[in-house]
């Protein structure tokens, strides 16, 4: 099975002749050069992809090409014999006359059947082995004669010239008063032609027309079908500008007193071709040919038939022409049957494993499609997970700025402490050292000193105070916090420790819309001081475990109760004496400032810490806050 | 000092403590030392008018706690606070629970002194009111409406109108009141009731 996009039994050329037929009645209306007209392979390819859109019909198709079972020798039956008819079946069947008398007389013991078909015909007839013999021009015959193993019996010697080697040609025909005086103008000009692949036609002049620089798709081609004469008709009528035709049948038309010559000229007029008007060069006429199938015997007798016809007004038949000529013209036009392109192969592979191409081309779409949707899903969740991550890390930011102010604010109070006390101290001493010396020495040197010292130590202090007081920022800013986001964002800033440590870390809040008094930032803060003391205390036990924080309303107090506890082992005895004493930290690292900090921000946002074991083995921590009374959705 | 009463010293840290009663000593007063707010209140005769000095930042039981309790307590104490940071809310609400005075470390000798001073009356006052209170609470229901009426400056006769009693009895009474009260007359015993009442 192959795929003969390039021969007269392609799909397209099985398809169309009814439709042909039709149009040619219902008028010129199919036009065919957006699809056809071009012969490069990139639009073969495009038809390759078409014919595997449409594969179904491909299959179809395929079956009808494929090469038929060869019927027996005909000796003794009806020999059928298939001829191309141009110009329609009475004309046809008139033209060949003399040579089907010749032959019935000649061999009686066949009995000879003309079919007249058109080119589609001839190559479905060829393609199914239905017919015997073939009478068709070289260019279709070259394109049958390879593929279906044609023998080549004789060349109508017709013209005038009676030579079989300058026979075919092709004319562009203008009216005589049309303006035109090159094919450049033609274009976009309607254009007529019988097929894409007739011969003395359409296919003669293509060269001459790519060569004169025209692409055939810049004219408004439009292809008749026969017969030819319908060509001329509608030159004629102004119904277009040009007409593709074979050579002399103008002439022979005008002979038959169907037209009148004078009205018409060529161009791109290369002289005349036995006295017709043409464009093209001339090619070999007519070719007689026998199917394979037909016997040897029959074939050398119509061969002999045909070599000896003569007299007057009787068809002339000679020795077979070489059709290099044809071919090389049809390698021109990469037509040419034995030259399959490797795109065509690859269209006849794909088309003759078409339930394989058809599944892997919709794999392939199927898999693209998942492809994009997959791509389109991670683009979508990564700017999703992108943004997440750029506020979380704000945040994340946002708190250790704060921590690290609170933490410098903590160690700059517990320092002022802690250097005020050995000041007072001294303070305590001088002036204590100044009464006793009053009393016993009213008059002594020393009692200036004793002053002095108390006096600086009294402004050393007041320094502290100021840099202490100067340190003190203002009281947060009391706003609403929905306590489900706030445990919610606490826990998310804590993920990557608690999974790295293999903790459990639930939350819970109850009624889910509850809201504390405060400042979130702060209560951030705080939760994540909790959050860590407890992950410093697994870590530095290496321990597994839990933690949990539970949100709840105590409606007695109108209070919001953040309860956090672990299974860490809890606060010693020590520790719980003094839980809020900085710079006592029972881990390594650290200073032991998160207890410190976190009951600073709670008192600063009107609430309070309490801090505790509970039964199970762990500490318990509790923030107090004024839950907030304002509606959820103002 | 004149006038001077024991004081009561109580802060965790021992090197200030120390310089503290160095300088309380100066000032000739009697300086009873805890360095702990829970072994003051349990250890010191809070009954015995004294005065306190708290500092304020104190592990355990603080200087606030500690306030607290003697309030709950009706000690007859005066209350000075020590703290490292003056802290305005903080000074407030001493005040507000009755804190003579809220004093920043390093304190000099002469604030302390003067708030000491203070500490001192208050703690008189205490003690002043809670023996009056003791006294008054000798006198029988009669008693304690002619000390009343004493006290508004009624006369005799008018207290006899008022109580449809006779003078007489009045005088009785009146008498037997002024001495239970142990004041030397009526002009005195009016003055006491009227810290009382």
């Amino acid at each position: 099975m192959r795929l003969r996009t390039k021969t007269l039994s392609s799909s397209s050329g099985l398809r169309v002749p009814h439709r042909i037929v039709e149009n040619h009645k219902a008028g010129p209306t199919l036009i065919w050069n957006k699809r056809y007209s071009a012969f490069a392979q990139g639009r073969r390819f495009l038809r390759v992809i078409v014919a595997l859109a449409l594969i179904g019909h491909g299959l179809a198709v395929a079956q009808m090409t494929q090469r038929p079972n060869q019927p027996p020798p005909v000796d003794g039956g009806p020999v059928i014999i298939g001829i191309l008819a141009p110009r329609g079946e009475a004309h046809a069947l008139a033209q060949w006359q003399s040579t089907l008398q010749a032959l019935d007389e000649a061999i009686p013991r066949a009995s000879f059947e003309p079919r007249a078909l058109t080119l589609e015909g001839i190559a479905e007839a060829v393609a199914k082995g239905r017919i015997d013999f073939v009478l068709t021009n070289p260019g279709q015959f070259v394109l049958l004669g390879t593929p279906y193993a044609l023998s080549w019996l004789a060349t109508l010697r017709s013209n005038p010239a009676d030579s079989a080697r300058e026979a075919l040609g092709s004319v562009l025909l203008v009216r005589e008063d049309a303006p035109y005086t090159s094919a450049q103008q033609l274009i976009g000009k309607r254009v007529v032609a019988v097929h894409e692949q007739a011969f003395g036609g359409y296919l003669l002049l293509l060269p001459q027309l790519e060569s004169a620089g025209i692409n055939p798709g810049e004219l408004d081609l439009a292809f008749l079908g026969y017969p030819v004469d319908a060509l001329l008709y509608q030159l004629r009528d102004g119904q277009a500008e040009a007409a593709i035709m074979p050579v002399c049948m103008l002439e022979q038309m005008a002979a038959e007193g169907l037209v009148a010559p004078e009205d018409y000229r060529a161009l791109m007029s290369n002289g005349k071709l036995g006295g017709c008007l043409a464009s093209t060069p001339a090619y070999p006429d007519w070719t007689f040919a026998a199917l394979p199938h037909v016997s040897e015997a029959l074939t050398a007798d119509v061969a002999r038939v045909l070599l000896d016809m003569e007299g007057p007004g009787t068809t002339r038949w000679g020795a077979p022409v070489s059709a290099a000529r044809v071919a090389t013209l049809f390698d021109d036009l990469r037509l040419h049957p034995l030259q399959e392109p490797l795109l065509d192969r690859l269209g006849d592979t794909l088309q003759r494993y078409w339930h394989y191409t058809l599944f892997a081309v919709l794999l392939l779409l199927g898999g693209l499609l998942y492809h994009a949707w997959i791509q389109r899903q991670a683009h979508r969740h990564g700017r999703a997970l992108q943004s997440t991550q750029l506020a979380l890390r704000e945040r994340e930011r946002e708190l250790a700025s704060a921590q690290s102010l609170s933490v410098s604010g903590e160690l700059a109070a517990t320092l002022a402490h802690e250097l005020n006390q050995p000041l007072a101290a001294i303070r305590h001493y001088a002036e204590g050292g100044r009464l006793r010396l009053e009393r016993q020495a009213p008059d002594s040197p020393l009692l200036e000193p004793f002053s002095r010292i108390g006096r600086e130590a009294a402004r050393g202090a007041g320094i502290i105070e100021q840099a202490r007081q100067w340190i003190r920022r203002e009281p947060p800013e009391i706003e609403r916090v929905p306590l489900k986001g706030l445990l919610r964002d606490a826990v998310a800033l804590a993920e990557p420790r608690v999974r790295r440590l293999a903790i459990a870390l639930d939350w819970k809040v109850r009624p889910a819309d509850l809201a504390a008094q405060g400042n979130r930032l702060a209560m951030e803060q705080v939760l994540g001081n909790l959050i860590n003391n407890s992950l410093d205390a697994f870590e530095a036990d290496r321990r597994v475990g839990w933690i949990r924080i539970d949100a709840e309303y105590d409606a007695e107090l109108a209070q919001v109760t953040i309860r956090v506890a672990d299974n860490a082992g809890g606060f010693d005895a020590e520790r719980l004496s003094q839980p809020f004493m900085p710079l006592d930290s029972s881990r390594a690292e650290g200073l032991g400032l998160g207890l410190v900090i976190s009951r600073r921000l709670m008192q600063r946002q009107g609430g309070a810490i309490e801090i505790g074991n509970h039964a199970r083995g762990g500490a318990e921590i509790r923030l107090m806050l004024p839950a907030s009374t304002e509606d959820a959705n103002p | 000092m004149i006038n001077a009463l024991p004081v009561h010293l109580v802060d965790d840290d021992a090197g200030v403590a120390e310089a503290c009663r160095y300088l309380l000593e100066g000032l000739d007063l009697d300086v009873i030392y805890w360095s702990r707010g829970e072994d003051f209140l349990a250890g010191a005769n809070l009954q015995e008018p004294a005065a306190v000095i708290l500092d304020m930042r104190m592990p355990g039981l603080d200087g606030i706690a500690v306030h607290e309790r003697l309030r709950a307590g009706s000690a007859c104490l005066g209350v000075v606070i020590l703290t490292g940071h003056g802290d305005v809310d903080l000074a407030v609400d001493a005040m507000k629970r009755g804190a003579v005075d809220f004093l920043q470390k390093p304190v000099g000798a002469e604030a302390l002194q003067q708030a000491l001073a203070t500490a001192f009356d208050r703690a008189r006052d205490y003690a002043t009111h809670r023996d009056i209170s003791a006294r008054a609470g000798q006198l029988s229901d009669r008693e304690r409406e002619i000390a009343r009426c004493v006290s508004q400056g009624m006369t005799n006769r008018a207290i006899a109108d008022a109580l449809h009693i006779a003078v007489r009895t009045v005088e009785v009474h009146r008498a037997r009141v002024v001495e239970k009260m142990g004041a030397a007359n009526s002009a005195e015993l009016a003055a006491l009731w009227q810290r009382i009442d």
